[in-house]
């Protein structure tokens, strides 16, 4: 499933069960919403009706709603926690020629070890459909001279292209991070 | 190279994530879910109930019983946090600056850093007399002169305009200073 479509079907997944706890507790709260109704809406009744409409016997439809029950939380839960997929090793595979994302981690690193603000570089390589792409994720030190990051940061992607030979489809992310709490800020002059 | 590809990922990085918060609801629904069905299941055997029967949940649940209006709490509550979750925007907090190259992902944290720097500078105080505030479009960005050293609120709006002005952020930002009443020693 691409990026887009996951998190469509995280979004439906959350309605779904939004819908569904509510309709839980709209069941509950009935007798106090609704006190003309004359009491609590007839649930299990209507359970036992459809029992009885299937013409099967009580028995056996409670092992049939067990166990699509039971598919259903599995199937849920393996996907819930299913890891996120998409991350792969290799940044650039071109005529036999494989780059691993450390080197690419390696020269944006290289190009940045002047660059006073900088404090880590991480890349990330994606998969998808329609071709891979990296992820440059830059933490800053607090109060960074943030045109001078982003000039040192585009310069940095000069050289990594010079250095591959090809230019390699990126996103840069400039945040923060554990090391920026830590870090102290430069003093401005 | 920007292509649609590094485009659309850009632009995703912009939304937050919503899997650890389908994760956390699926085990929840799935904890109880799992004790219907095992109730079920004993009864489908013949064995006694474990707590409570197939159709002993039914009617405690719908019957008004103070035991079903706490299940019938909790569902609420579940069910307004999932449905926030579904339909809520979702913002990272975070704002993209296109390039020719490749696109930039700030984080909004990273730009207060930037923007109280450069009113620090505008202003001549300390960093820690300067405090910014990002919001959707808007930067607050709050100084505390020295005493002795007034500051224009108006240069340091244009100092912070201009330092975030080359980014030409999406969502774009606008900056306003505001300086406070008393001054500190420095």
């Amino acid at each position: 499933m691409s990026g887009g479509g996951r998190r469509t079907a995280n979004r439906l997944a959350l309605a779904t069960l939004g819908i569904l706890g509510l309709g839980v507790a709209l069941v509950a709260a009935w007798p106090l919403l609704v006190p003309s109704a004359g009491g609590p809406l007839p649930v299990a009744d209507v359970v036992e009706d459809l029992v009885a409409a299937t013409g099967l016997g009580a028995v056996t439809v409670a092992w049939i709603a067990a166990a699509v029950a039971a598919l259903l939380v599995l199937l849920a839960v393996l996907w819930a926690l299913a890891p996120r997929r998409g991350r792969i090793r290799s940044a650039v595979e071109t005529e036999g020629v494989v780059v691993d994302t450390a080197v690419v981690e390696g020269i944006v690193r290289s190009s940045l070890a002047t660059a006073s603000d900088v404090l880590a570089v991480q890349a990330t390589t994606f998969a998808r459909r329609r071709g891979r792409w990296v992820r440059l994720k830059v933490q800053l030190r607090p109060r960074a001279d943030l045109a001078d990051a982003v000039a040192r940061v585009r310069t940095a992607l000069v050289d990594l292209d010079a250095a591959l030979g090809v230019p390699l489809p990126a996103v840069v992310h400039l945040t923060t991070g554990v090391r920026t709490a830590l870090a102290r800020g430069r003093r401005v002059d | 190279m920007t292509t649609p590809l590094i485009q659309r990922s850009a632009r995703r990085m912009l939304r937050r994530s919503r899997s650890v918060w389908v994760a956390a609801a699926v085990l929840l629904a799935g904890a109880a879910a799992a004790f219907v069905i095992v109730e079920t299941v004993r009864f489908a055997l013949g064995l006694p109930a474990w707590i409570a029967g197939p159709r002993a949940i039914l009617d405690t649940v719908s019957g008004g019983t103070p035991v079903g209006l706490t299940v019938g709490a909790v569902a609420l509550a579940f069910g307004v946090a999932c449905l926030w979750g579904a339909l809520s925007p979702g913002r990272a907090g975070r704002r993209l600056s296109a390039g020719e190259r490749a696109p930039i992902v700030v984080d909004d944290a990273v730009l207060a850093g930037s923007l109280s720097r450069s009113a620090a500078r505008a202003a001549g105080t300390a960093p820690a007399q300067v405090r910014t505030h990002v919001a959707r479009r808007r930067a607050d960005i709050e100084i505390t002169p020295s005493s002795g050293f007034p500051v224009v609120a108006a240069d340091v709006q244009r100092a912070g305009s201009v330092a975030i002005a080359p980014l030409a952020l999406s969502p774009s930002l606008a900056t306003r200073a505001r300086v406070a009443r008393q001054g500190a020693l420095s």
